[in-house]
This record gives structure tokens, sequence and C-alpha cells, in this order.
């Protein structure tokens, strides 16, 4: 490995961000739970209220599902064969009474198009569409055999307090770093 | 051969209990597993056998206070599943509780439960 790296620029962007943590490799759901109760605690000791907790902590799981599913970096971790998506994910503040819940992956570039498009989509989307179109997938879809519903990006629009911020980076061949940020507001 | 089956609660899956003897379903515990369908099929199974015998009845309690998505469609096609039954001539009886004061999990509830027509009940658990 090469140690040349400034762990002290990680450290500034992450304190300059009030990143409170981020995680980058396999998201398995060993990852998920331990990351899900450390922010859990977090959250409970800053007496935020339990409706936030709740928000917060569903788009983590969302979103750290996006990304073992979907990444197209992948591992196998452990005996079992099964195969893990790699990607970044994390939370922090952007303002006093703002959480902001990341995550970044790779997508093939015609994958991007699509989430691009299903972003797109649910951004113009009032609140009240956007429950409607959870309502109609949760009844009218069907469970992949890898247990999706076509519901995560509606679960995570219903809980977020503003449009999805994305973005798409290429980053070689066929291949783009897909971002997205999602605001989860304290309320007073 | 007995259809009872319990399986054992983890941090991310229910504890879920199918006491076929006793006619009981009984579900506890948060619910984010990756795949809800591999998690919820060993007791879908002994479900289904145990409908296989006409007029049964069957009394369902869940208490389940966080779903993640893949959990919310599994139990929808389960209810889904419960109406169907119903309108066999089977008999379903459930309960849905919910954590003293989680007005959330007691509305995620309902909109699961929005189009089953068999009774069911909303009962918050005490402090």
């Amino acid at each position: 490995m090469n140690t040349s790296f400034d762990v002290h620029a990680i450290y500034s962007l992450m304190h300059d961000n009030h990143i409170q943590f981020s995680y980058k490799g396999p998201i398995t759901q060993d990852v998920l739970i331990s990351l899900g109760d450390t922010i859990k605690e977090k959250l409970h000791r800053d007496d935020c209220d339990a409706k936030v907790i709740r928000k917060v902590f569903s788009v983590l799981v969302e979103a750290a599902h996006n990304i073992l599913k979907y990444s197209s970096e992948k591992t196998t971790v452990d005996t079992s064969n099964k195969s893990i998506g790699i990607g970044l994910i994390g939370i922090g503040k952007s303002a006093a009474n703002v959480f902001v819940i990341f995550s970044g992956n790779l997508v093939r570039t015609d994958e991007a198009k699509k989430i691009a498009a299903k972003l797109d989509n649910i951004n113009q989307l009032s609140r009240e569409e956007i429950n409607k179109l959870y309502q109609q997938q949760l009844k009218q879809g069907t469970l992949t055999a890898d247990g999706s519903a076509g519901l995560g990006l509606f679960e995570v629009a219903r809980k977020s307090d503003c449009p999805i911020d994305f973005s798409f980076t290429p980053v070689g061949d066929d291949l783009v770093f897909f971002e997205m940020k999602i605001s989860v507001k304290v309320e007073d | 051969m007995s259809l009872n089956i319990t399986i054992l609660g983890t941090k991310h899956t229910p504890h879920i209990e199918f006491d076929a003897d006793h006619q009981r379903l009984s579900i506890v515990g948060d619910s984010y597993p990756e795949n809800a369908g591999d998690t919820y099929f060993p007791v879908v199974e002994k479900l289904d056998v145990y409908f296989n015998d006409p007029g049964q009845f069957l009394r369902v309690e869940l208490t389940i206070p966080f779903a993640n998505t893949s959990s919310s469609k599994v139990l929808t096609d389960l209810f889904t599943k419960f109406q169907g039954l119903c309108d066999q001539g089977h008999k379903i009886e459930l309960t849905w509780f919910y954590p003293y004061g989680d007005y959330d999990c007691r509305e995620n509830g309902e909109l699961l439960l929005e189009d089953v027509e068999f009774p069911y009940k909303m009962v918050e658990l005490s402090e």
C-alpha cells in the first residue's frame, strides 16, 4: 500500500463538512447493522427526535442496500460466495438542523442513465404523488430474486425533506461514479 | 409432520413463530434484511400447507417497529395472501402492535393493510 496519502486531508475534509462517519468498502449487512447502531445511539444521545432517527436510519438502510445490490464494483466476503457491492456511505450535517446521508458507488453508463431518469422523475413529483407511486409499487410490483421491491428510491424520497441531490462522474470506459445526498431535517 | 416453526430473531430480522397447533403466528422485531423474501420464505411455505385444510383459523400478531422496503413488500404480499384465504372461507384475526406513542409505526401498518377487508386491530403497546 502506498502510504504517501494525506490522513490530515481526510480528517479535515470530514471535520469541515461535519461528517459524523463514513465507510468505504463492501456494504455487508454486518456493516449496515453496526453503522446503523452507531448513528442511532449518537442521535439518541443528542436527544434527537425518534421520528428523525427513524427517517435517517431508513434512508441509510435503503442507500446501503442500493450499493450492496447495484454497485458495479463487487467482491465476495466470507465463505458464502455471495457477491457484495462496494461503495461509500456516510452521514454528515449541512446545517445545525439538517442531516445529510450520502452514498457513492460505481455503475455502468447505461445503468446511470436509468437511475438519472428515475431520480429526475421523482424530484419533480409532489410528496403526495411520491406516496401514491410508492403505494402503487408496493401493491402491484413483484419482489425480485434478490429481494428488491423497486421501492428503495421512492422510500428515500418519502423520507427526504429536499429533492434528492445526485450526480455522475465519468471514471473510465463505461463506468461512472454515482453519488447521492439525501437531506433529513430535524423538526423544531 | 408438525408445521410449527420458529425463526430466531437477529438484529435485522424479527423473531417469527408459527404455532400451527395453537393457530397462531407472531412476528416481533425490526425487519431490514437485504432480501426479506429469503427471511420470510420458510414460514410462508408452512402457512401455505396449513391453509390447505379448509376453514382454518389463524391469529396473527405483529410487532414490527421498523421495516425496510423489502420487508414491507413481503408483508403486503402476505396480507394479500391472507385476504385471498379469507375469501376462500378461512378466518384470520390480525393485530398490528405499535410501540407506545409511535404513530409512524401505526401509520405504516395501516398503509400495508390498506387493501385488506378482513378485520384487524391496531394496538398501542404500554410504555
